[in-house]
């Protein structure tokens, strides 16, 4: 069994070298090819009793190529139309080269051969029904003692084995298989006939050992923030001096600030900061930092092309010092690929993206950031929203705040929006404290989702505009 | 790809084998099939050439009268469903429904199937593309960003009626950006068009945006006057719309709409027939015949849109089944749970053109575009968006652009307290929403604006 699984593999490889081959001998001057294959299950339970599930396998092939500056990619289930796709790409790379040549090339990279296996210690494939069944009332019932409000729990579990192979004509070799799970607990209850929600997300890279069936106390702030919400009052709009949580320093971060730093938003004019590295943007205070070491769902050890992660300061104590890049942003810039061009399969092109990215942790206890506001808001875990990013406008959506008065936390506050321009917002920074926690995140570009980590430590920041 | 013939066949197999091997008598297989090819520019050069290939089978099986889902890559179904009982867990907590038998009122819906895109090759995606950058290079300072999409798409449906639906249709979209670097200031200004054939006139788009983008660079920002009557546009009201009043169209979920007490003006239909809106189809993800419903007549709820599953008690089908992933450039797809969502729908006109409405009044505001629509509560139908592409009108005429501003509001009171419905409308897509809406230019006073 083991020498067949042996020889389909070979053979597997074999396969995906002759179509590098083949696009090398038309005339290509450098070609990579992503096979990978997701797992995915997705359970939901009301108040502690499954009721739906959905099942998906996909998996294909995602070749990129280019020629004479000229970038092409096509995306295919099977390999016997690969071939066909690969030579249509190639037509449309020599006509656009009578067009503008020489347009676009890769930075150096080393290359690699190496692979980075992350195996679960409890993988949901060997969990009996009747096991998980169990968790997830468990977990209900653990729930259920501590509210104190009329509330329906709605429990959803996304259990996912992602792998992926990677080879180029350079000669670099990887594959990476990582497990993703994350839980979302969403509380819904109702106020004067109209509903209120709030969610909150566990999980990340391994498997069920880091979702809160074992650790159902780390719930407990979602249980506190159920049971104070309905009482919860509608906040009066106006400049507030502010702690933000977590999750709304990460959203606010990664949103409005995180994008404009990509380069390929900056080389086509998509970003607010286009012609601000080496200036001073922000307090000294500020450092930001984008790591995919970190085991969150933002964790890989290798990027779409290939490329060794790394982790890169990006702001060093206010000053912004570099941008993420793919190799071809990086050649455009006279740089190197900060390890940052993802795709979240095969089917789609990558693109420059953030892995886990967030603001350095300072000396600031919590009680310190509160005692520093004295009289503001707190503003709890982020909802979404959106930005502008040519300019840095944005409007996010909080899904919780609490008063601050004296340094102590006060009265809940209904859901409710910030608004700014964010090279106004990190002018306003002050304070960052000194302990990160990382949650499970996702992030939207050009209609394309990918996991990221949602890592920060809280912050404060004066006259933060709220409606 | 595989042929229309081997995808039908295929589809029989799968079914067959669910029956055969595991006695699955009611199954259903949907089968989607995708191409895209897309070239365009961005920022002065040739953006990548791709072609997207998609083949996937979604099955959906009664056991023991409890339903499962489970999809797989089209090239290894007939192998992965042996592992069927491993692979399903826990059953969708479902009331036992029927498959439909499949009844196709038409044989296909006029101008969802463009040949012309169908044999689209890539020389033709080139040219096209770069007809884009011969635009540019037309006109001074103007920087033109953008992509042409093509796509085909062949969806079929046999269920255990032994009945077979087989759909091919073509898409066309268009992402065009405008960005005008005149008189020390940068403006932009965006187009997104769906079609389900070749636009006419890719030149003529590009003009009209680069308008757009050179009036508003040309013009002075003016304060904001909060008084005034505000017209939203036909994207910004779909845009508010879309979060507010679309969660309440499905069955099971329309109750608030028939608590309101809307204006006798407003008037809303789903109608997934018309020849040339974007999401007309000949049916639904479930193989049930696309229709007219009539949502709203005069501030009156009607019907709610349905799909097989959700159907409590016996209603006319209206066919809004869809398979959709949010967040997608081609939202149709396979790997989603078939839900009620909206075909496209008709917001009604009213008798005033937006020309006269500027004429007749002194002064208001346009807002044309907003940002922060996608938090809105539906549950209240309270909405606070930025209006980030607004302008003064004053005497008949633009007078200003004006700086971003917050609009609060509330969606419900806003179709309910005199809403003046113009005669001028747009077919637009808000971004991440899988339909259409041909919406008018409204125009109210029950917004609160805050500079």
């Amino acid at each position: 069994m083991l020498k067949l699984c042996n020889a389909i593999r070979v053979q597997f490889i074999e396969t995906l070298d002759s179509l590098i081959e083949t696009s090398i001998k038309q005339g290509t001057s450098y070609t990579d090819v992503r096979h990978g294959r997701v797992v995915n299950k997705n359970i939901i339970a009301q108040n502690g009793k499954i009721v739906d599930e959905r099942n998906c396998i996909n998996s294909g092939y995602g070749i990129r190529m280019l020629s004479e500056g000229i970038v092409t990619f096509t995306s295919t289930p099977r390999i016997r139309f690969a071939e066909k796709e690969i030579k249509k790409a190639i037509s449309v790379s020599k006509l656009l080269t009578n067009w503008k040549k020489g347009i676009s090339e890769l930075a150096d990279a080393p290359i690699a051969d190496s692979s980075a296996v992350k195996k679960p210690k409890i993988n949901w494939v060997d969990l009996e029904n009747e096991e998980f069944e169990e968790k997830i009332k468990d977990l209900d019932s653990f729930i259920n003692e501590f509210l104190k409000v009329d509330c329906s729990i709605e429990t959803d579990i996304q259990l996912i084995n992602w792998s992926e192979t990677f080879r180029n004509s350079e000669g670099t070799r990887v594959y990476q298989e990582y497990p993703y799970v994350i839980l979302t607990l969403t509380g819904r209850l109702s106020k004067n006939g109209n509903q209120l929600k709030y969610y909150k997300s566990f999980g990340g890279m391994g498997g069920l050992e880091i979702l809160p069936f074992d650790k159902m106390e780390e719930t407990l702030g979602f249980i506190e923030t159920i049971n104070n919400i309905q009482k919860a009052k509608n906040v009066k709009q106006g400049l507030y001096n502010s702690v933000l949580s977590e999750d709304m320093a990460w959203t606010l971060n990664h949103e409005v600030f995180g994008h404009s730093l990509e380069a390929d938003n900056v080389l086509s004019g998509r970003s607010f900061s286009s012609g601000l590295l080496g200036m001073k943007i922000a307090p000294s205070v500020v450092s930001v930092i984008d790591d995919p070491y970190i085991e969150s769902l933002g964790y890989y050890e290798f990027d779409s092309e290939g490329v060794k992660g790394r982790g890169n300061l990006l702001v060093d104590e206010g000053i912004l010092t570099d941008f993420l890049h793919s190799r071809l942003s990086a050649a455009a810039m006279g740089t190197e690929s900060s390890s940052n061009y993802r795709a979240s399969d095969f089917e789609f092109l990558p693109q420059v993206r953030m892995s886990n990215f967030f603001f350095e942790p300072k000396d600031y206890s919590e009680e310190e950031l509160f005692e520093h506001v004295k009289n503001g808001l707190y503003i709890g875990d982020g909802l979404g929203g959106s930005s502008e990013p040519q300019t840095g406008e944005y409007n996010l959506d909080a899904q919780f705040g609490r008063e601050i008065k004296n340094g102590e936390l006060g009265e809940y506050v209904l859901q409710f929006q910030i608004s700014g321009t964010m090279m106004d917002t990190l002018s306003k920074i002050e304070l960052i404290g000194d302990k990160i926690i990382a949650q499970p995140g996702s992030c939207v570009k050009n209609n394309q989702r990918v996991f990221v980590g949602s890592i920060g430590p809280k912050i404060t920041i004066s006259e933060v505009r709220v409606s | 790809m595989y042929t229309d013939e081997e995808l039908k066949d295929l589809s029989i197999r799968v079914l067959h084998k669910l029956d055969q091997k595991f006695g699955f008598k009611e199954a259903e297989v949907y089968i989607q099939s995708l191409s895209h090819m897309m070239g365009g520019t961005e920022y002065r050069t040739p953006k990548v050439f791709q072609s997207i290939n998609r083949e996937g089978c979604a099955i959906r099986f009664f056991k023991d009268d409890r339903l499962y889902f489970a999809c797989f890559p089209l090239k290894s179904v007939l192998s992965d469903i042996d592992k069927i009982n491993t692979i399903v867990s826990f059953p969708i907590d479902s009331p036992k429904f029927e498959f439909p038998e499949i009844k196709i009122s038409q044989d296909r819906i006029d101008n969802i199937y463009d040949k012309r895109i169908a044999a689209m090759n890539e020389e033709e995606i080139y040219s096209l593309s770069y007809s884009l950058n011969d635009l540019e290079d037309k006109m001074k300072d103007i920087i033109l960003d953008g992509s042409i999409r093509f796509s085909l798409e062949r969806k079929i449906i046999a269920n255990s009626t032994q009945s077979i639906a087989f759909e091919k249709s073509t898409w066309n979209d268009i992402n065009l950006r405008a960005l005008y670097r005149g008189f020390d200031l940068i403006s932009s200004s965006e187009k997104h068009l769906t079609s389900r054939q070749i636009l006419s006139s890719v030149s003529s788009i590009v003009e009209d945006l680069v308008q757009e983008a050179i009036q508003r660079s040309t013009m002075d920002e003016n304060t904001i006057n909060t008084d005034v009557p505000v017209i939203f546009s036909p994207m910004a009201l779909s845009q508010i719309f879309s979060f507010t009043i679309i969660p309440h169209l499905k069955l099971g979920h329309a109750g608030k709409l028939a608590e309101q007490d809307f204006s006798s003006d407003f008037n809303l239909i789903d109608d997934g027939t018309v020849p040339g809106l974007p999401n007309s189809t000949a049916f639904d993800d479930e193989g049930i015949s696309q229709s007219r419903t009539i949502i709203i007549r005069n501030g009156s709820f009607q019907t709610a849109l349905n799909n097989c599953q959700n159907e409590v008690e016996p209603v006319e089908r209206t066919g809004n089944s869809f398979r959709v992933k949010m967040f997608e450039a081609f939202p149709r797809n396979f790997q989603a749970y078939p839900e009620i969502y909206p075909s496209n729908l008709i917001i009604g006109e009213g008798g005033t053109s937006l020309e006269k409405m500027y004429d007749d009044t002194k002064e208001c505001i346009l807002i044309n575009s907003t940002q922060g629509y996608m938090t809105a509560d539906h549950h209240s139908g309270t909405f606070k968006v930025s209006a980030n592409d607004a302008y003064r009108i004053e005497n008949g005429a633009i007078s200003g652009a004006l700086p971003t501003f917050d609009v609060i509001g509330n969606m419900f009171e806003v179709l309910s307290e005199d809403p003046l419905f113009l005669k001028d409308r747009k077919v637009v897509r808000p971004t991440n929403t899988p339909y259409s809406v041909l919406a008018p230019y409204l125009s109210t006073k029950r917004v609160e604006l805050f500079p």
